[in-house]
């Protein structure tokens, strides 16, 4: 009863259009005082309490360090790069594009902005030499979705929160399954840049690799930094995070010199807001959350799996499913403070690893970035575009499919997701 | 009156980014001196056969260090402490800016007059929401006034624990001031919905600078 009220008053505030954070925390309140003891101080308590998580205090300086890269020049230098590299192959630019956004994401932990980051250059890139819009739209589009699954994540940061796992272990693990990924687009695009004789870049030269190289590394040594650092136990994730945030404006403001002074508290303010929203969001999602645990909703969901017999590969094809119908209409964060708790539980009395789990749900998340109604993906390249909602859709459908069967390796094989955080001892 | 909103906003932008850049760098210094006077050690070992006073030197630099990197055991508290007021103070920024998404897709579909009504419940939910939070972290925070508990690793500064709290009555009172400015521009049809985010369009508004600076240098 308790529960049928928690989620129907979370659907009716979200549809009527009220802020997803207000929806979340109203929902999760007016339950807490309409059935609970708890006092309304409890409200305040809980929602405080976010701000003193010590995992999460990486959102924002994730965020900041993105903010910086993509005004800071970091992304045009990482696609020239991508391009001397990998441009005089069949589909080049397009490869290129898969590739600049591999790199962004390694540096950035999130994928709109990865999306935006690259695609603004990219895509018109491509449209100048021949490529049909909807083909180079509907690659940046989900190669940008790597922006989660390629450490640093802010999702993972996430996950990691909600069920106190490791964040330095969830990024080694991202790592195989999102370079497999971005091969795999890769090697989808150069079989339909044969067939439709795509163009590809007179091959660079040694020196003009090698100047491309040295211009973009800067921005590669970032990389090093923080998963260097966190794997040598130099900086915990949220070090590594500020130490990224630093640095990140040091080659902006010094190095690159493609900003001034002047712009950047533009820069810093545009990356609180984002922290802003997002932090306000979990912090409601942890409150709702709250109270799926006091009415010990994941102790019973656990229970009714377990006696009902469910195989761990019928779980993880209904997690799948639940999360695919969940990332069509929620943003990333909530998703995965909401459902993790529940999940968990479950996720280890069949003995799937926590680890595995969260990959998995990130690759999830990664499918609901491009899927309507709630895809910040689609919007981000429509705003970058100038092509509607509809026609970016439809762009990005096709590859989507490819996003899909993905899904279903990295469920089914855990080895692609645990083998390197286990050849690493962590 | 219009002047005086402006000073505020100018305030407030300037607050988030000194609260943001505050936080940032006070984790960076803490990083670096934690992890510089380890290196400062190896020096002063591998310099200790051949040249006693230089190891001396490195020694003593490490020993400082590590003494500054201990001092600062506030780091930690005090961005936890700037965390919770850059988030609790931006959320009414959030709702100035229109920063907070929603879904306003169902609501897009209706005719002009309903959406007019939906937007005003929504806005009307919001203050309630806001009005909520406000009253019980005020509650929260008169009780630990009354206790007067210094703050964990920030007391020995003179900072209570309600002074860090202090920011999530003041920064809902925010919130719900600029939900209701958002009811009073819909109710004068200035307006049409709670003015929702569009992260697509921040996201342009970087790349949208980038390619400025771009021109600007070419």
């Amino acid at each position: 009863m308790t529960i049928l009220f928690l989620f129907m008053a979370l659907f009716a505030l979200m549809f009527i259009g009220v802020p997803v954070a207000v929806s979340l925390g109203l929902a999760g309140s007016v339950t807490i005082m309409l059935f609970s003891p708890d006092s309304v101080r409890s409200l305040a308590i809980k929602l405080f309490e976010t701000s003193e998580h010590y995992t999460l205090l990486a959102i924002p300086f994730f965020l900041l360090a993105g903010s910086f890269m993509t005004t800071g020049g970091v992304a045009r230098r990482l696609i020239d790069f991508a391009n001397a590299s990998v441009g005089h192959i069949r589909g080049g630019l397009a490869i290129g594009a898969v590739m600049a956004c591999m790199l962004f994401a390694a540096l950035s932990g999130s994928s709109p902005a990865t999306v935006a980051a690259v695609g603004s250059i990219a895509i018109a890139g491509m449209v100048r030499s021949g490529y049909p819009q909807p083909f180079a739209a509907g690659i940046v589009t989900n190669a940008g979705t790597l922006g989660i699954l390629i450490p640093p994540s802010v999702v993972m940061v996430v996950y990691a929160a909600a069920t106190e796992t490791s964040v330095g272990k969830l990024f080694m693990a991202g790592v195989v399954p999102g370079v497999l990924l971005g091969l795999v687009l890769m090697v989808a695009i150069y079989v339909i840049a044969v067939k439709k004789n795509l163009p590809a870049l007179p091959k660079a030269t040694p020196r003009q690799w090698f100047a491309a190289a040295r211009k973009a590394a800067w921005g590669l040594l970032l990389m090093v930094i923080i998963l260097g650092g966190i794997y040598s136990g130099m900086f915990t994730p949220t070090e590594a995070a500020a130490v990224a945030a630093v640095y990140s404006a040091f080659i902006a403001l010094f190095v690159y010199k493609d900003m001034t002074f002047k712009e950047a508290p533009k820069v810093v303010l545009e990356a609180a807001k984002l922290s802003i929203m997002l932090m306000f969001i979990i912090a409601n999602a942890m409150l709702f959350a709250h109270v799926l645990t006091t009415e010990q909703i994941p102790q019973q969901i656990t229970a009714m799996v377990l006696e009902a017999g469910l195989q761990p590969w019928m779980f993880l094809l209904a997690v799948n499913i639940l999360l695919l119908i969940a990332g069509a209409f929620m943003e990333p964060s909530a998703i995965i403070l909401i459902l993790a708790p529940i999940l968990f539980p479950i996720a280890i009395e069949l003995g799937v690893d926590p680890i595995h789990l969260g990959i998995i749900m990130v690759v999830n998340m990664e499918i609901g970035l491009i899927t309507p109604p709630v895809g910040l993906n689609l919007f981000v390249t429509s705003a970058v575009t100038g092509m509607s909602l509809a026609e970016v859709i439809r762009a990005a459908m096709p590859w989507l499919m490819l996003l899909l069967g993905f899904l279903v390796l990295v469920t089914y094989v855990p080895s692609i997701s645990m083998g390197l955080p286990n050849l690493l001892g962590m | 009156m219009q002047q005086l909103r402006l000073i505020w906003d100018r305030f407030e932008e300037g607050f988030i980014v000194f609260l943001l850049t505050a936080m940032t760098l006070v984790t960076f210094v803490y990083v670096i001196l934690n992890n510089f006077y380890t290196f400062f050690y190896s020096l002063g070992d591998r310099f200790e056969a051949s040249s006693v006073g230089l190891s001396e030197f490195f020694f003593t630099i490490g020993d400082f260090i590590l003494d500054m990197a201990q001092d600062m055991t506030w780091s930690n508290a005090l961005t936890k402490a700037l965390f919770a007021w850059l988030l609790f103070f931006g959320i009414a920024y959030g709702v100035r800016v229109g920063g907070h998404i929603g879904i306003d897709a169902l609501v897009k579909l209706a005719s002009k007059k309903t959406q007019k009504y939906i937007a005003l419940l929504a806005c009307v939910i919001s203050l309630g929401y806001a009005a909520l939070i406000t009253v019980a972290s005020f509650e929260w925070v008169s009780a630990l006034f009354e206790v007067n508990i210094g703050a964990d690793d920030l007391g020995q500064f003179g900072i209570k624990q309600w002074h860090i709290t202090l920011i999530v009555p003041l920064g809902f009172t925010l919130v719900f001031i600029r939900f209701a400015e958002i009811l009073v521009r819909i109710l004068r049809n200035e307006q049409i919905g709670l003015g929702l985010a569009d992260e697509a369009a921040d996201a342009m508004k970087l790349s949208e600078q980038k390619t400025n600076n771009k021109e600007e240098q070419q």
